[in-house]
């Protein structure tokens, strides 16, 4: 588990980040640039695990087959 | 970090073996649409791994498919069904036959980008190409996506051009 102290470093890093991005790209929504960021920390596996919804499958009950 | 740290793995069994059969069989595919995004760190969600081929009649799709436990498909005349795969643990791999917007097979397969996950480098469509195909498609859930993907197209353009 990361220490407060880290999240808090972390959550600095990714704002300032985001915020330099901000203002070269004026017209592109800064949380979803926040959010990217966050992504971009992540392996694509983790990447996947957030993007994928097929673990809120029993919420979404879909089935096809 | 979260509660999804627990889950070890994100694609079904089938689905990573099924990726692995191809690779071994050295059928040429590309995952495409906003799983790929994902890989690259967009951040949207979706259900399905698209899938494109380089010849989605090749036997060897057919064989890779069985071997991982599933079937195959193909669009039957009067049916109007899109060609896919089924079986369990097949129910979220979704080909994709005509991707708007894009240049051949080849050319996008040429310029794809490979990426590490499952122990398998897949092969994938680059961020400004899935931009392009969403633009082309045009759907209201495309239309969607098209924001996310274009925040995430700025910030590694920024860090890329940072690490120079």
């Amino acid at each position: 588990m990361e220490s407060i102290v880290k999240q808090v470093q972390r959550l600095k890093h990714v704002y300032t980040q985001a915020n330099r991005v901000y203002l070269t790209n004026k017209n592109i929504d800064r949380h979803f640039i926040v959010q990217t960021i966050f992504c971009l920390q992540r392996t694509p596996n983790e990447r996947l695990k957030h993007g994928l919804l097929r673990f809120h499958r029993s919420r979404f009950n879909r089935t096809r087959n | 970090m979260d509660s999804l740290d627990s889950i070890d793995l994100v694609l079904t069994e089938q689905e990573i073996k099924f990726l692995k059969e191809l690779k071994k069989r050295k059928i040429p595919f590309l995952v495409v649409g906003v799983s790929a995004a994902i890989l690259q760190g967009a951040p949207l969600a979706t259900q399905d791994l698209d899938i494109w081929f380089k010849k989605l009649s090749d036997p060897k799709i057919v064989k890779a498919v069985k071997k991982a436990g599933g079937a195959y498909v193909s669009t039957i005349i009067g049916m109007m069904n899109p060609p896919q795969f089924v079986g369990k643990g097949f129910e979220f791999l979704d080909i994709v036959t005509h991707p708007g917007g894009l240049d051949s097979f080849e050319k996008e397969y040429k310029h794809a980008i490979e990426i590490k996950t499952h122990g398998m480098a897949l092969k994938v469509l680059p961020l400004d190409r899935i931009i392009k195909s969403k633009k082309e498609a045009n759907r209201p859930k495309d239309k969607m996506a098209l924001p996310a993907l274009e925040a995430t197209m700025a910030t590694l353009r920024f860090l890329k051009k940072k690490k120079k």
